[in-house]
């Protein structure tokens, strides 16, 4: 990497992004396509994905507690004044690897992920699997509707959590972030004009 | 337009199915609404700057 370049995600947190994005988007095409009319075989894709999605979701859970900064992604006092400084639509002070509004996506991903996560293991008991067999009756009926309400709204959040990435990852201003995102590097006049260097937490 | 699905089960009973589909278009439309706004209100910011 040339010295203009400074390295905001490894190989592997890349890897781990994208694959995430294509498990989310196949469960929720395959969970929410049958619900609005179009049918098709969806159930080995939705399950064999989500389990995929289970997988990496811990493995970057034991990467970011062991080998990354938590501190990085926190969201502490001093953010108050960078919240008020963006609902003022003003400059606030520059944050360290991640902006504001990241990690709040991020804090927002994880809630919906491990709540769409913890109900999905549980309805993998109405299915049939080669590694296990059905048991609708493993809860009430009423349990089962509380865990059926939980997956869904997960799904319907992230409908809107989506179109919001999506939309803030394609804008100009944003753009090397995509770039970071795609190919791990941002420039140092990036860095210099969007972050604060001293606040910039890297790798244990 | 409803929140939750309800079924009957056998007994006659309510039984609770599930969130309501139609809510689909609520948070897609929510989502969309705070991207034109928000591209509205950059490109006014945008354009306030320019002139100063």
């Amino acid at each position: 990497m040339s010295s203009d370049r400074i390295q905001r995600h490894k190989l592997i947190d890349r890897a781990f992004h994208w694959v995430m994005a294509a498990c989310l988007f196949a469960l929720l095409i395959t969970g929410l396509a049958p619900k609005l009319g179009v049918d098709f075989a969806w159930i080995t894709i939705h399950w064999v994905s989500g389990l995929l999605l289970a997988l990496i979701v811990i493995g970057h859970t034991i990467r970011a507690l062991f080998w990354q900064s938590v501190k990085s992604m926190w969201f502490g006092a001093a953010d108050i004044q960078a919240l008020a400084a963006t609902l003022r639509a003003s400059d606030g002070p520059k944050p360290g690897k991640y902006s504001l509004a990241q990690r709040l996506m991020h804090h927002a991903v994880t809630v919906f992920c491990l709540a769409a996560i913890a109900t999905g293991m549980v309805m993998l008991a109405k299915i049939d699997s080669p590694f296990w067999t059905r048991d609708p009756y493993l809860i009430s009926a009423e349990t089962w509707g509380l865990v059926y309400v939980v997956h869904g709204l997960a799904a319907l959040t992230f409908v809107s959590l989506i179109v919001l990435h999506v939309y803030f990852a394609l804008r100009p201003e944003k753009l090397f972030y995509l770039r970071g995102m795609i190919f791990g590097w941002i420039s140092r006049d990036e860095l210099a004009a969007n972050h604060d260097p001293a606040l910039w937490v890297g790798e244990k | 337009m409803d929140f939750f699905r309800f079924s009957r089960n056998a007994w006659g009973q309510t039984t609770l199915e599930g969130v309501s589909f139609d809510l689909f278009w609520a948070f897609l439309g929510a989502a969309v609404a705070f991207v034109v706004a928000h591209a509205v209100f950059a490109a006014i910011k945008a354009r306030g700057k320019a002139k100063t």
